[in-house]
């Protein structure tokens, strides 16, 4: 017999010989009790996050907390079944006349996960003989989506305008073209020129989906994401989207003014082959995106926080995945695997939680150490991050 | 014949038998065939990517013998799509593991 799982064992090794030097796994870390957006007990110690995607903090929202609790009692714990079924409860049309006020747009349909929403998105409307442009960068949930609908695959190098032009210029005449494209690449913290994109795929006759997961109710003046702040989003025919960032629960979502999007919940199979979203789910969701529409103060103060960790890690002499800071992720990027998981384990043991990225996630081969900003990080905290980082940096060698 | 044609084809005389003309015609090609200019090409465009310094023939691999990461295939694959002017998709890339498979496929391409 042979044994399917021995393709593992180069993993199996890395990982035993990364946990043979006495390091905590990264990868296996448990919050024992979480006392807010920005603080955990990790260890039986206190820990503050800064790698949580908790953008706006709104996990712990007593509104959107309440909302969640009143659907639990009135509505149950779960729908236990397909929203074409029986799992649409009034709680899944409020959640996407949330998103359609939300975006300004005609049509909102909402997924168990912003992986499923790709997934489904993706596949359905790109089959075999329709061509998918997307940057090389893309998240999995992307290169998934096109893998399950078996479309014609076409990469281009990370942000590169020309070379998207290039691709779109040659696929054969009369061929159904997607562009791909991400508001904010989660790895390092960049945004894409998605102004300079979307024009070119517009005259080049292709149809844009941008996956805005990491910029909603942050990026543009509504925090409709990237789109938004760059004044194009009614160019862009696709917006995926999630609930497990900024709006602080789970779930995923596509809207669109497509004049036949409606279709789609007949035919994507991500959607209609799997269990809706709990009604309490569905509830916070809700609560939480009409409160995400007037939240320009943490907005702001986001930004602030954004910079100024930015800057202070820059100051002390970490290298930075992005020279300015264009979103609330900050990547500092380690000289290897072991180095970042020793600086990953100081920082934990100094009290601070932070993403440990690697390969094959990030790009080119490298180790991350990926910090996501939230707007309820008081600017002490932002102090205190950065004297961990100073003490941990110093501690593994990584600084000077 | 017009433009840069008229310049180079020899005009022959009308009796000319029609083969004679086409071996004259040949005279200004390269008298290498087809396949061996684009193998020639391709070995053109991975010496800049070949770090070990790998001896390169058609049956050498992408993967194992050159050891290529994706960001290196991605950047050599746009090299040749720029330089033949086609479109190797990334469902083609998955069925190409030699340097000769990729000439094939190319051949393939420009028919």
């Amino acid at each position: 017999m042979t044994d399917l799982f021995s393709k593992f064992d180069p993993l199996i090794e890395q990982r035993a010989a990364l946990l043979d030097t006495g390091v905590t796994d990264p990868f296996n870390l448990v919050m024992e009790r979480v006392e807010s957006p920005t603080v955990a007990i990790c260890n039986g110690q206190r820990t503050i996050l800064l790698g949580t995607y908790n953008y706006m903090g709104m996990t712990f929202d007593p509104d959107v907390v309440a909302a969640g609790k009143k659907a639990l009692d009135e509505f149950g714990s779960g729908t236990t079944g397909s929203r074409v079924l029986n799992g649409t409860y009034a709680g899944h049309r409020a959640v996407e006349d949330a998103l359609k006020d939300f975006y300004a747009m005609d049509h909102a349909m909402v997924f168990s996960t912003g992986y499923q929403a790709n997934l489904g998105v993706i596949s359905t409307i790109a089959g075999k003989d329709d061509y998918i442009i997307l940057d090389i960068d893309s998240h999995a949930s992307i290169y998934d989506g096109c893998a399950l609908g078996n479309a014609q695959i076409v990469p281009f190098r990370h942000n590169d305008i020309d070379a998207l032009e290039k691709r779109l210029k040659r696929i054969p005449e009369g061929a159904g073209k997607l562009v791909v494209l991400e508001g904010v690449y989660s790895m390092m913290g960049d945004i894409a020129p998605l102004k300079e994109m979307v024009a070119v795929s517009k005259a080049n006759g292709a149809m844009v989906l941008v996956d805005e997961a990491h910029s909603m109710g942050f990026i543009g003046e509504n925090g409709r994401g990237v789109a938004e702040a760059q004044g194009i989003i009614d160019d862009v025919d696709f917006i995926i989207g999630t609930f497990s960032k900024s709006v602080g629960t789970v779930g995923g979502f596509c809207v669109s003014n497509h004049p036949k999007f409606e279709i789609l919940r007949l035919v994507c199979r991500p959607y209609v082959f799997t269990a809706s979203l709990p009604p309490s789910v569905v509830a916070t969701a809700a609560t939480s995106i009409r409160k995400l529409m007037n939240s320009a103060d943490k907005r702001e103060h986001l930004w602030e926080n954004s910079k100024r960790l930015h800057a202070g890690l820059r100051q002390l002499g970490f290298k930075l995945g992005t020279d300015e800071p264009q979103s609330a992720i900050i990547a500092v990027i380690m000289p290897d695997l072991e180095t970042g998981a020793a600086m990953w384990e100081a920082l934990l043991n100094e009290g601070l939680y932070v993403n440990l990225a690697r390969p094959p996630a990030t790009p080119a081969g490298m180790t991350l150490l990926r910090c996501s900003l939230c707007a309820l990080h008081s600017s002490e905290q932002v102090g205190e991050i950065l004297g961990m980082f100073a003490a941990a940096g110093r501690a593994t060698g990584c600084i000077n | 014949m017009r433009g840069l044609a008229a310049s180079i084809v020899p005009v022959a005389p009308q009796s000319r038998p029609i083969a004679l003309l086409k071996t004259r015609l040949s005279t200004n090609e390269p008298l290498m065939p087809d396949r061996q200019q684009t193998l020639a090409k391709v070995l053109e465009l991975v010496e800049p990517f070949n770090k070990k310094g790998v001896a390169v023939t058609e049956g050498t691999r992408f993967a194992q013998d050159l050891e290529w990461d994706s960001l290196t295939v991605l950047d050599f694959v746009a090299n040749i799509e720029d330089e033949f002017d086609v479109i190797i998709t990334m469902n083609m890339q998955a069925e190409i593991e030699t340097i000769g498979q990729l000439v094939d496929a190319l051949e393939k391409l420009q028919a």
